[in-house]
């Protein structure tokens, strides 16, 4: 397996703040790479320097066989990341169908663009039916799967997520869990940033343990289904 | 003292359509102002200098070549590029600071506005009209020249608004001024669209420089004149609310239109002002303002 | 080049202050015999000075980027022109009237934005909309104000036999006001006050826990910001002995925003410096261009606002 995303000394900065400090951490193609710890530890941080939505970082992110680490946000997207924040940020006055629309880049002819939603509606039946509601209409649990549909309309080869059961109620976590199933089966390669270590363990290949912007701990999935890392890096 | 005119149903309809033509050449200006303000949040105070720019180009090609419309074009053309240049080199600096935004674009407007005072002086111009003859309109004879000036800005309003609710640009611009990082992470190049509607804008503003030069005469600071009406329209009307524009504008125009029938027009145009005043402070989101737009 | 500037900046701080502030006094006090001709320009200067220092207050400590400075400044020109020629009576009577004018003024504006909180965007806008009523305002109401012909001429009196009409006593009379409103101002902002000012600035938030009457505090800078601009604007049309639309027009509005941009903003010795320094190099332009002195004093302005935000005193003073 080839290494798809490489992070090599990552050290990120919120205003004179740092959050981030030499974080180094990899990705092959088609793994599922899960970073884990408690809030505040730079979890988001460490997905939004990836894509360059940070006020200013230091070292460097290859991926494939590109320096990304100097790229905007808009150029890391079309090169096929795709990026699913953790407050969701649906456009509230665009349709479901918008909010998807927006998300394909304009070069895609519009051929393929129906396909794609029709896709993402076959796989999400509610935001089928719910294809002409405005964004802001949808309960939380929809708005995730927008959320993710509109990382998913564009086929990417990294997908990236930030706390998909974070804020949702736990029947709902178990679609969203059984939605994120049916994602890592695929060729796709994803990293996971997550609280919610038990519930993701099924899913991933690798993880990393994230203390206070520093990676701590690292193994697979048996080694981190340990409860004693569990308590050391987890419990609050 | 004045009196009360007595209104006829002619110059009633005479009132009317000067109000709407009016009208429309602030909505010209308004727009493009909200565009620039909804999308980046900069209070472009170059932007009258633009107009400014738009209604001299227009006289300068009329004096080489005595055509109105090549002026009005070649105007047009040239203060976009001026406006894409600026835009490209010296705002985007200065986009996250609302106050540098202020004060660099005043700055800009001012050595606009100087520059065409040293050439031209402070005198001010006239253009003569390209269409001098009038036609029959509801009843009275109304100077061609000003139906254009509508017709112009009702194509404008219905392009514009085409655009911004019908096309991929418009959902991009929508999703740029409304949460600007999300759209980046969605693959928007939004410095692109910051660029597209700041130049449209600007283009707007040239526009309206051109058609008016016939209508009004021009003088360097003319800009500033219709700016600060501007401003204040975009505020009544919601700031970035591109229907609230056009319908404060419209409105504004007949104002000013059948206004004068009781007060001096610098009465009209003060309670305009302080109509805006207490919209700052008790709606600032105007009429048509969306409580998501940029702040 | 930073070492340059790192060079001029500890010069000016530090061995050379106390001289350079020394040879400032003292060219300020020899205007008149070095240069007898400029007096009536000097006087000017030093009152557009005093004026600087009041926007800065504004804008500068409370962060209240006013598009209406000229309302007030000319609110005291016109109100002294509007006693003495109009009433008939004292120039003196002027200065006390004027400034409470605007401090009513400043108040009926200001305190509903003040409190409100509008944010800058809309109190640029607010106070763009205020300055435009004003001048329109003037223009129209002939009966008041004199419309565009203004209120004047007139000389002001003397004061214990001296004819402040002449060119020469009217100057040192600005420069004794000027040092002294400028030298209490300097006193406020580096009390207390100015240190709650500035936390304010800072952190807004921050001060109310601390049971700071934010507000109020940004109030009294907004008035003591208009009292002293009328204030100037009294001693001007002492000066000229006309009240004219131009006194508050939005170009003198922007003539001192400018002033204090090139200054450095809350600095209030930058920005009287500047004004200062730029009424005589306009002097001077205008005298080489008459057309162009305006849009150069624009160019230096962007220029100011693109690479040197902090103003010149910011550059010698580094962050501090």
């Amino acid at each position: 397996m080839s290494e798809l995303l490489s992070v090599d000394g990552l050290n990120a900065f919120y205003g004179d703040s740092q959050v981030l400090f030499d974080v180094s951490l990899s990705l092959d193609t088609n793994d599922v790479v899960g970073v884990f710890g408690r809030n505040g530890m730079g979890k988001t941080t460490l997905l939004n320097s990836l894509v360059n939505r940070i006020d200013r970082k230091t070292g460097t992110v290859t991926y494939g066989d590109r320096d990304i680490s100097e790229w905007s946000t808009h150029e890391i997207i079309r090169e096929g990341i795709a990026y699913v924040p953790e407050e969701r940020e649906i456009y509230p006055a665009l349709t479901v169908r918008e909010n998807l629309d927006l998300a394909l880049s304009s070069s895609v002819p519009d051929e393929v663009r129906e396909d794609r939603i029709e896709n993402v509606f076959g796989q999400f039946e509610r935001l089928g039916e719910r294809h002409d509601q405005r964004g802001g209409t949808l309960s939380g649990g929809e708005q995730q799967m927008l959320a993710i549909g509109r990382a998913l309309v564009t086929d990417p080869d990294l997908l990236l997520l930030d706390e998909p059961t974070e804020g949702l109620a736990p029947v709902i976590i178990d679609d969203v869990v059984d939605i994120l199933e049916s994602l890592v089966t695929g060729d796709r390669s994803v990293l996971i940033v997550e609280q919610n270590i038990k519930r993701m363990l099924p899913l991933i290949d690798r993880g990393y343990m994230i203390q206070t912007g520093q990676i701590v701990d690292e193994g697979d999935s048996e080694y981190l289904a340990q409860e004693e890392i569990h308590e050391k890096y987890l419990t609050v | 003292m004045y009196e009360i005119p007595l209104i006829t149903a002619d110059n009633f309809i005479t009132y009317a359509l000067n109000g709407l033509s009016r009208g429309m050449i602030i909505f010209l200006v308004a727009s493009g102002l909200s565009l620039i303000f909804g999308l980046i949040g900069l209070i472009n105070f170059a932007h009258g200098s633009m107009l400014a720019l738009g209604g001299y180009g227009t006289y300068i090609v009329i004096q080489a070549t005595g055509n109105f419309w090549l002026g009005l074009i070649v105007s047009v053309v040239l203060v976009t590029l001026l406006g894409f240049a600026l835009e490209r080199k010296l705002l985007y600096w200065i986009y996250d600071e609302p106050l540098l935004g202020f004060l660099g674009t005043f700055g800009i407007g001012l050595v606009i506005e100087e520059a065409i005072a040293v050439y031209f002086g402070s005198r001010s111009y006239t253009v003569s009209s390209p269409l001098p003859e009038s036609v029959q309109v509801l009843g009275v004879s109304y100077p061609s020249y000003r139906l254009f000036v509508i017709l112009v800005g009702a194509l404008v309003a219905l392009g514009i608004g085409a655009l911004l609710t019908k096309t991929r640009l418009g959902l991009e611009i929508h999703a740029t001024a409304n949460r600007q990082s999300t759209a980046e992470i969605l693959g928007v190049d939004t410095a692109r669209i910051y660029t597209i509607t700041f130049v449209l804008g600007t283009g707007l503003a040239a526009l309206a420089g051109a058609l008016t030069a016939p209508i009004t005469s021009m003088y360097p600071t003319i800009g500033l004149d219709y700016i600060t009406m501007a401003f204040l329209v975009i505020i009544v009307g919601g700031m970035g609310s591109f229907k609230g524009s056009l319908v404060v504008s419209l409105i504004v125009g007949q104002i000013i239109a059948f206004g004068w029938l009781v007060l001096a027009p610098t009465y009209v145009r003060i309670l305009i002002f302080a109509a805006a005043m207490v919209f700052i402070l008790y709606k600032p989101r105007g009429f048509f303002g969306k409580p998501e737009v940029h702040e | 080049m930073s070492d340059t500037i790192a060079d001029i900046r500890g010069f000016a701080r530090g061995t050379a202050r106390r001289p350079l502030l020394a040879l400032g006094v003292l060219l300020v006090l020899a205007v008149p015999f070095l240069f007898p001709s400029q007096s009536d320009l000097a006087t000017e200067a030093l009152i557009f000075g005093l004026f600087a220092i009041s926007v800065d207050i504004a804008l500068g400590y409370a962060g209240l980027l006013t598009l209406a400075p000229a309302a007030f400044f000319g609110l005291g020109s016109y109100t002294v022109a509007k006693i003495v020629v109009d009433y008939d009576m004292s120039f003196w009577l002027g200065f006390p009237v004027a400034i409470v004018l605007a401090l009513l003024l400043a108040f009926a504006v200001g305190y509903i934005p003040i409190k409100r909180r509008i944010g800058h965007v809309y109190f640029v806008l607010f106070t763009l909309a205020f300055g435009a009523i004003v001048y329109d305002f003037t223009f129209v109401t002939t009966s008041l104000t004199g419309g565009s012909d203004g209120l004047g001429f007139f000389s002001p009196p003397d004061l214990f036999g001296i004819d402040l009409g002449a060119q020469t006593p009217y100057y040192y009379f600005t420069l004794l006001l000027v040092a002294v409103v400028g030298f209490g101002t300097y006193v406020l902002i580096k009390s207390d006050y100015g240190d709650v000012l500035h936390a304010t600035r800072q952190n807004e938030l921050r001060m109310r826990y601390l049971g700071y009457d934010t507000n109020r505090e940004l109030m009294i800078a907004w008035l003591i910001s208009a009292g002293i601009s009328a204030f100037a604007g009294a001693m001007y049309v002492g000066s000229v002995g006309i009240a004219s639309p131009s006194d508050v027009s939005f170009a003198l509005t922007g003539d001192v925003i400018i002033w204090i941009i090139v200054g450095g903003t809350g600095t209030l010795l930058g920005p009287f410096a500047a004004a200062i320094g730029l009424v005589f190099t306009q002097e001077i332009l205008q005298s080489v261009w008459l057309e162009g002195y305006r849009m150069l004093l624009g160019i230096l302005f962007v220029v100011f606002v693109f690479v040197l935000p902090d103003g010149l005193m910011g550059l010698i003073r580094g962050d501090e």
